[in-house]
């Protein structure tokens, strides 16, 4: 429960003066003892309800405050202890009802260390109080409040209500286990005229806060669900470009392979016809000159391939490996491109950007925090996945 | 160097009360509720003050706060004296609490603790006809907030109030101390130190560079409540000495500190119990010869001048002597 801060504190001591205990869940804003080491002026025990300013933000401080004597002089002048609790929005009826429950439970437990002459033992402190019952946010957050228990208390004074009073002997209302339905089940006076419509009006506020908070999630949800988008998108245009660069080379490569069959041709024959001019006579009609450059040439370019046929033996040999080889690489990689490409380009082509998310303001801390809707985004999930397998 | 004060006061037991200021109303008008007064200072308008400040200071339930009362009262009450309140704001709440106090007091009610967390400032002015008249203000504040300022194994920095740590480095401001020591805490044989320490430690403060850094310091220190104690010491002085060791060596050691010493006491007060079981302090009659002697060291300290009818602060050289042997 946040937005409010219980306290302890008081002048037990005439020499030491104001003592101030902390029992949360919320810290005290500013100088707490500035405005809350007051006296009560004449009353030897009062409630204290004051609306205070503190760092330009305003607060409600209630307390429970009464004149005890000093522990360690005879004269008073102005000792007190007070029990309280500071809250800085406002809360349902149930809440602020639950608060006072809670003060006057710590305040019952403070007085009851005063001694006869209503002070304190010699050398006891505040500071030494400390709230070893359940956590104080519990409490006050129940939905069964003392306001609820007032109300069941009067039906059964007056046997009226939703409880059929003549043939009940008892009825149990456990706080802790309570729900907001039970409520409204047991509520008769408190649901009617002005305080039956604060209490509508703390539901409707509370459904108000309910919906924000939904929409705020689900506007977080669809804006992580853009910046995703927007990473897959340059994902794709990376994979894309580089399916692309892939594409070129396998294209040059299978272009490589062509000529290297078609020279591995050529190469055959001018070593038939060479093996036959070796075996026969001179063919006429070439002049020598220029059959021994052409040879020349040829034998250059042989000597470069068988080269280069060392250095990488999976070239050597016939060529119809090679090409084989090659075509599979090509293959597997043009399928690799295609694969990608349909992974992607679809979603691209078919699904647009989802729209602008509207954020809307954060919740109140300490509201209640509904489950996000995952099914959606797995849904979306599962549909975009889904895509390329289509 | 430290001077001694008059110490030729007589027991209270003797002491015959003026008509005009030391009879209390039978049966006490209501008390003026003093929380109800919103002229707490805020902080806006401290920093650039000049003129004459006097700061109280002491621990929790010193006295400072009744000690102040009677100054304003016996201010008000002296026709020899005009006293004035002014306001610096324009606004009327300081003159209005000042009023309250003489009320309270005239009344017989003592005042109650002063809020934790809370300053208030109040400035006076007074004088004589043939005297030229005093300006200058003091300041109201808890002694938890001045306490702070000694080290605990509680806090994780020793400070004083924020507001007071600020009135105190104006540096156009004249400044004058009273140190407010709670008698009654400090029984033959029976002192525990704390004022001491707190004391001690507020005067290195106050001149060290690391702390405030004033040039010179002008002390008064005031046993509050001497009548509970008065029996047990032979005088103030040596109450004193016995009391404040680290605090005396400070002073007695340090040039720039001029320091007087002052039993204080405000009267015959009596315990009544009220209905609901508490007990509460009430003013019998008022003893007036110790705020006298502290309005004739406010105003002398200033003005270097003597108020006519007031007690003389500056001590002739038998009244030294005179002094220095009562104290042995």
């Amino acid at each position: 429960m946040a937005g409010v801060g219980f306290f302890v504190c008081g002048t037990p001591s005439n020499n030491r003066g104001f003592e101030l205990v902390e029992l949360g869940p919320e810290k005290l804003p500013g100088a707490p003892a500035a405005y809350l080491d007051k006296a009560p002026a004449d009353a030897a025990e009062c409630h204290r309800i004051e609306s205070i300013l503190v760092d330009g933000q305003r607060y409600v401080q209630y307390s429970r405050v009464l004149r005890i004597n000093p522990n360690d002089a005879a004269a008073n002048r102005g000792a007190y202890v007070a029990v309280g609790c500071l809250i800085r929005e406002r809360l349902p009826l149930h809440t602020v009802s639950n608060c006072l429950d809670v003060v006057t439970e710590l305040y019952g437990r403070v007085c009851s260390g005063l001694t006869s002459d209503r002070s304190f033992p010699i050398g006891y402190a505040l500071a030494d109080f400390r709230n070893d019952g359940s956590p104080l946010e519990e409490k006050a957050a129940h939905e069964c409040s003392p306001l609820l228990v007032a109300d069941v208390v009067l039906q059964a004074l007056n046997a009226e209500g939703p409880i059929d009073w003549p043939n009940t002997r008892e009825v149990l209302l456990a706080p802790e286990e309570m729900t907001a339905t039970d409520v409204n089940r047991y509520q008769l006076y408190s649901r009617q005229g002005a305080l039956g419509s604060l209490a509508s009006i703390d539901s409707d506020r509370a459904r108000v806060k309910q919906t924000a908070h939904r929409a705020t999630t689900a506007a977080k949800i669809l804006v992580e669900l853009q910046r995703e988008w927007a990473e897959l998108e340059g994902v794709a245009e990376r994979l894309l470009t580089k399916g692309q660069a892939f594409q070129h080379v396998t294209l040059d490569m299978e272009r490589g392979s062509k000529r290297d069959v078609a020279l591995d041709a050529a190469r055959s024959r001018y070593r038939r016809t060479e093996e036959k001019q070796v075996e026969g006579a001179e063919p006429h009609g070439e002049p020598s000159s220029f059959r021994t450059q052409r040879a020349r040439v040829g034998y250059g370019a042989a000597f470069r391939r068988r080269d280069a046929a060392k250095e990488a033996p999976w070239l050597s040999g016939s060529g119809w490996p090679r090409v084989v080889a090659l075509v599979l690489a090509g293959t597997l990689v043009a399928v690799a491109a295609l694969y990608a490409a349909q992974r992607f380009l679809p979603e691209l082509a078919v699904a647009s950007a989802p729209p602008q998310a509207v954020v809307e303001p954060e919740p109140q801390q300490g509201e209640q925090t509904p489950v996000p809707p995952e099914s959606d985004v797995a849904r979306e999930r599962a549909a975009l996945d889904a895509l390329p397998e289509q | 160097m430290a001077h001694e004060p008059q110490r030729d006061f007589s027991p209270a037991q003797a002491l015959r009360a003026n008509p005009l200021v030391g009879t209390i109303v039978e049966p006490g008008p209501v008390r003026i509720d003093m929380t109800r007064f919103d002229n707490v200072v805020d902080g806006s308008a401290i920093d650039g003050r000049t003129g004459n400040f006097l700061f109280t200071v002491g621990s929790v339930a010193s006295g400072k706060s009744t000690l102040q009362n009677f100054l304003v009262h016996r201010l008000h009450v002296d026709e020899d004296i005009h006293f004035d309140r002014t306001s610096r704001d324009g606004k009327t709440a300081s003159e209005a609490y000042l009023n309250a106090w003489v009320h309270n007091i005239a009344a017989g009610h003592l005042p109650e603790r002063t809020q934790k967390g809370v300053l208030r400032e109040f400035n006076v002015r007074f004088g004589q006809r043939s005297r030229p008249s005093l300006d200058f203000s003091f300041i109201e504040i808890a002694g938890e907030d001045i306490r702070s300022i000694v080290p605990t194994a509680d806090q994780n920095q020793p400070k004083l109030n924020d507001h007071l740590e600020r009135y105190l480095r104006q540096s156009g401001v004249n400044k004058r101390f009273l140190f407010i020591s709670d008698a009654s805490r400090n029984r033959l044989g029976r002192s525990t130190f704390d004022e001491d320490v707190l004391f001690d430690t507020l005067i290195r403060y106050l001149l060290s560079d690391t702390g405030v850094g004033l040039k010179s310091l002008n002390i008064l220190f005031i046993a509050a409540k001497w009548d509970v104690v008065q029996n047990e010491y032979k005088s103030d002085r040596q109450y004193f000495r016995t009391n404040f060791p680290q605090t005396r060596s400070t002073v007695l050691s340090s040039p720039r500190i001029k320091a007087q010493y002052l039993p204080f006491s405000v009267g015959e007060v009596v315990l009544e119990k009220r209905e609901s079981g508490e007990s509460v302090a009430r003013l019998k009659s008022i003893e007036k010869k110790y705020v006298e002697f502290l309005i004739s060291w406010i105003y002398h300290s200033f003005t270097q001048r003597q108020l006519k009818g007031y007690p003389n602060v500056n001590l002739s050289l038998w009244r030294r002597i005179k002094n220095f042997l009562a104290a042995w």
